[in-house]
């Protein structure tokens, strides 16, 4: 019996493996794709030419969730890791105005900035000047998922907290829904509906009084709701809306559609809406609030008189539609604003960065089921020397907010 | 799912039943006790690397029908995929069939059901093969499961040619009935064909070829509409996307072609030379089905193994047979980046390639075989082994690099007396830990995933002691060879508890 060349099997082996050992260790070095970017900065104006005291730049990395922070002055071209980002940045300018020295906060934000090749990033810089006062302190708009689990209750509210240590009242302030979808960015072309411009509203209810008939309390809030009815008795487990402050009533005479009146709970006065019957703030929460001061003297009125506007835009064909279902809002007016959209569909903002840098998501994916009993909710920052609780508000609704159960 | 099970255990059973009934108590007695001696079961492994070689596994046609109840509980997780434990019973028929002296088939089929104890951080099952990108959140619980299981083939010989192939398949439901709900199927498939030539002599060369084809989908669901449990979309050591966490995603589907080759060294008896080398390859895809099936990320595994064996006969009642093992294998990882999401899809705008697992085992064992006596036999196979498991993430950087080596023991004692074979057994190995490196830069320790990833190093990097004890009794009954088997295993980890579990297993051999 001849027995096998063992010579030739061992180099046969050693050449096999040698070949798998090569295979299972190759190797290569472009784990990280790095671009350069050039950031040209666009300033307010100033009276003076300004100096840079400090400052940071902050790339967000969606997809990841890695942060780079780069200190200010940031020379030549920055090298970034290919991503899309949400930037933002603050510096602290030192200029004079009418020969005193004047030092001033500015932000810049940008959202889902995609860095995949050596590109130009322009980011315009705004005064930054956050007041706490009367904010936002809830939003609740997805509602309770209804009896046939498909859709939600209309059981949703709004709070406003007084986020100071002193009485502020509330009567005169209006809740105001954007007409610009937050998940659109349909080219406008009436200068006044420019985000930069205006907020474009569509719907404005306004606490009744006479300027100090509601007083909120430090660290308290009011309770603003659709509909001041115990929603459990229509669904186990949704809200009791019974202890709202006021309600917002739509009262239609017409077809079918009618609101529903709680006597005991004030209605708030409506000074516009776009709806002919009802209207229901967006379950989808893709777009933008305001909490509006109007200056003295303001009235329904003069209001619907002053603030109408003919807004256009052009359809992806290029073509000019218009309607004049909105009213403008002046940004000097409004003491607090929130935008809201789903990640996935966001385009851009209907709130300029002047009053909210930024978005909330109710999810991260459009229509998500499991937005249905969630609200947005403004987060606790600290405790004031008067021991009430201070709010998160530095106008960046994605850091101040936090999305939790509405039963919370 | 379970027609089909349940028609390949018929196919199992059915052709088991077509061997002959031999009236050959003790002649099956021996052999099945000459079969399950280590020396002997280590090499035969060594003839189903390749279907053709399996033409010389066995000279004898043997099948068998077996029940078994294995019960296993951790005081600690050794990792939190994989859980603390599990309670199983499954049934299995398997039979080699000699059909001429050229000509072979055999199969078999089974079917598993029990639960996996306290899983968390993985939705998904095979987490070795998937790792790192799972779906997983904190909270887990328990996964009961139910796998099918079936394979056949068939190997024939002519002239100094040996051909075989062989294909097996794999199914199984794992699924969680509280939030986090999970509902996980697997499917398996793989066909392998081999040829092999007789040298000159005793032994034959032999080569082989096969493909693999795995599916995953993944499930997971929240009952409670207020759910805040947050589902992590994981990408290792403690890393995971942003973008998709939350309660966003709640599916991933895997998708994986693999293919692997392999050549042998045999002999037609069992004696002298063995060897073997064995390379498998497969890109693991993750693909978010929530998502138009985004492709979030893919793995690359390459593994390769090989063993070299030659069994001495030193006396008639005393042989040995050292044998050395080398396995390594390499992962590595892509993450897929997204821009701005148009119309629900996601345009794909670069990658990162930054997880990275290296593991490397070896070992050298010396099987024992020695003839006390008259159908007694003592079989002792000492040995040393060394593993070394490198996983690494490149930003922000994660580094574990932990390598054990220690001293294994096995001892049996076989005995066949009369109608009646018998068994005894005692094993014990150390494992002594070695941490090369241990960074876990910018984690959050107090998280529950930086939990996670630090319990894990800490079991992996523990020193820890095994022990077995094992015995088993077969008797001949009407041309049945009925026995039973129990065992005992348990594993100390230094300063984080025990693993304690029991196996049982009721088989009818013929």
């Amino acid at each position: 019996m001849k027995k096998v060349n063992l010579k030739n099997w061992v180099l046969l082996s050693a050449a096999c493996t040698m070949f798998a050992v090569s295979a299972v260790s190759c190797d290569d070095d472009d784990s990280v794709t790095y671009y350069d970017v050039t950031v040209n900065d666009a300033l307010p104006s100033l009276p003076s030419a300004a100096t840079l005291q400090s400052g940071t730049l902050t790339f967000t990395e969606l997809n990841t969730g890695n942060i780079v922070t780069i200190d200010l002055p940031a020379t030549g071209q920055l090298n970034i890791p290919a991503g899309t980002y949400n930037i933002e940045g603050n510096m602290t300018v030192k200029y004079v105005d009418n020969g005193v020295d004047v030092e001033k906060t500015l932000r810049t934000v940008a959202s889902q900035v995609v860095v995949s090749a050596n590109s130009t990033l322009s980011l315009d810089w705004f005064f930054y000047n956050p007041d706490n006062t009367l904010v936002f302190g809830e939003i609740y708009l997805a509602g309770t998922l209804n009896a046939t689990g498909k859709s939600g209750l209309y059981d949703s509210y709004f709070t406003i907290y007084n986020n100071t240590d002193e009485v502020l009242y509330a009567d005169g302030l209006a809740i105001c829904e954007s007409k610009l979808l937050n998940s659109q960015d349909l080219e406008i072309t009436s200068v006044d509906n420019f985000i930069a411009n205006n907020f474009t509203a569509q719907t404005v209810y306004v606490i009744p009084g006479t300027g100090r008939d509601v007083p909120v309390q430090p660290g308290q809030s009011i309770k603003i709701v659709d509909q001041a009815i115990d929603w459990n008795q229509q669904v186990e487990g949704a809200l009791n809306h019974t202890d709202a402050d006021f309600e917002w009533y739509d009262e239609v005479t017409t077809g079918s559609v009618r609101d529903t009146d709680n006597p005991d709970v004030k209605n708030l006065d409506k000074w516009y809406s776009y709806s002919k019957t009802i209207w229901l703030p967006s379950q989808q929460c893709n777009r933008s609030y305001a909490l509006v001061r109007f200056p003295e003297g303001m009235t329904a009125e003069r209001f619907v008189d002053e603030q109408s506007c003919t807004y256009t835009w052009l359809t992806a064909a290029g073509k000019e539609m218009s309607n004049d279902t909105q009213k403008l809002i002046k940004y000097e007016w409004i003491i607090d604003g929130v935008n809201l959209c789903p990640t996935e569909v966001w385009k851009r903002n209907a709130l300029s960065a002047t009053v909210d840098m930024s978005y909330k998501a109710i999810s991260d994916k459009n229509q998500d089921p499991n937005k249905f009993g969630k609200k947005f909710a403004r987060k606790v920052s600290g405790t004031s020397p008067a021991g009430n609780v201070i709010l998160q508000d530095t106008d960046d609704s994605a850091n101040d907010f936090e999305v939790v159960s509405a039963k919370q | 799912m379970r027609t089909l099970a349940d028609l390949s255990i018929c196919f199992a059973v059915v052709m088991a039943g077509t061997v002959p009934a031999m009236a050959r108590p003790r002649t099956l007695a021996l052999h099945v006790m000459e079969r399950s001696l280590p020396v002997e079961s280590m090499r035969t492994s060594l003839y189903s690397y390749n279907p053709a070689t399996m033409i010389m596994c066995d000279s004898l046609s043997l099948s068998e029908l077996s029940v078994n109840g294995d019960m296993s509980r951790y005081d600690e997780a050794y990792m939190m995929q994989l859980g603390r434990g599990h309670t199983l019973l499954s049934i299995k028929a398997e039979s080699y069939m000699r059909l001429s002296r050229n000509s072979v088939v055999w199969g078999d089929a089974g079917f598993t059901t029990g639960n996996n104890r306290d899983i968390r951080w993985t939705d998904c099952v095979d987490y070795l093969k998937l790792a790192p990108y799972v779906l997983g959140d904190a909270v887990g619980g328990d996964m009961s499961t139910r796998r099918y299981e079936f394979g056949g083939g068939w190997a024939t010989g002519a002239g100094r040619w040996m051909f075989g192939i062989h294909a097996s398949y794999r199914a199984s439901v794992d699924y969680r009935n509280r939030d986090p709900r999970v509902k996980t199927v697997v499917s398996d498939l793989k066909a392998d064909m081999g040829a092999a030539y007789s040298l000159s002599g005793n032994y034959s060369l032999g080569l082989s070829a096969g493909i693999e084809v795995y599916n995953q989908n993944c499930d997971v669901d929240f009952y409670n509409p207020m759910n805040d449990i947050d589902t992590y979309t994981l990408t290792g050591l403690g890393t995971y996307y942003a973008r998709f966490m939350g309660n966003t995603n709640k599916n991933s589907g895997y998708d994986s072609f693999g293919f692997n080759l392999g050549m042998q060294l045999v002999s037609a008896d069992h004696s002298g030379w063995g060897a073997a080398v064995a390379y498998e390859g497969y890109r693991m895809e993750q693909l978010l089905r929530n998502f138009n099936n985004l492709t979030l990320g893919y793995s690359d595994v390459h593994e390769l193994s090989a063993l070299t064996s030659y069994r001495i006969k030193m006396s008639p009642s005393f042989s040995i047979m050292p044998e050395i093992r080398l396995a390594m294998s390499n992962r590595r990882s892509t993450e897929n980046l997204f821009g701005n999401a148009a119309g629900g899809s996601y345009p794909k705008i670069g990658d990162r390639s930054l997880y990275r697992h290296d593991n490397l085992e070896g070992s050298v064992a010396v099987a024992m075989q020695i003839g006390l006596s008259e159908g007694s036999v003592l079989s002792a196979v000492p040995s040393v082994a060394y593993v070394r498991d490198h996983e690494r993430y490149e930003s922000p950087e994660r580094d574990v690099d932990v390598d054990h080596i220690g001293p294994v023991i096995d001892l049996v004692y076989s005995k066949l007396a009369g109608d009646w074979l018998w068994h005894a057994g005692i094993g014990g190995s150390m494992s002594f830990a070695g941490t090369k490196s241990a960074v876990f830069r910018e984690m959050d320790m107090s998280s529950d995933l930086g939990k996670c990833v630090m319990h894990n190093y800490r079991m992996l990097a523990s020193d820890r002691m095994s022990g077995t004890l094992s015995a088993g009794a077969s008797r001949y009954v009407d041309g049945l060879l009925v026995g039973i088997d129990i065992t005992y295993y348990t594993t100390s980890f230094e300063h984080h508890g025990s693993c304690h579990g029991a196996s049982a297993t009721v088989s009818v051999k013929f």
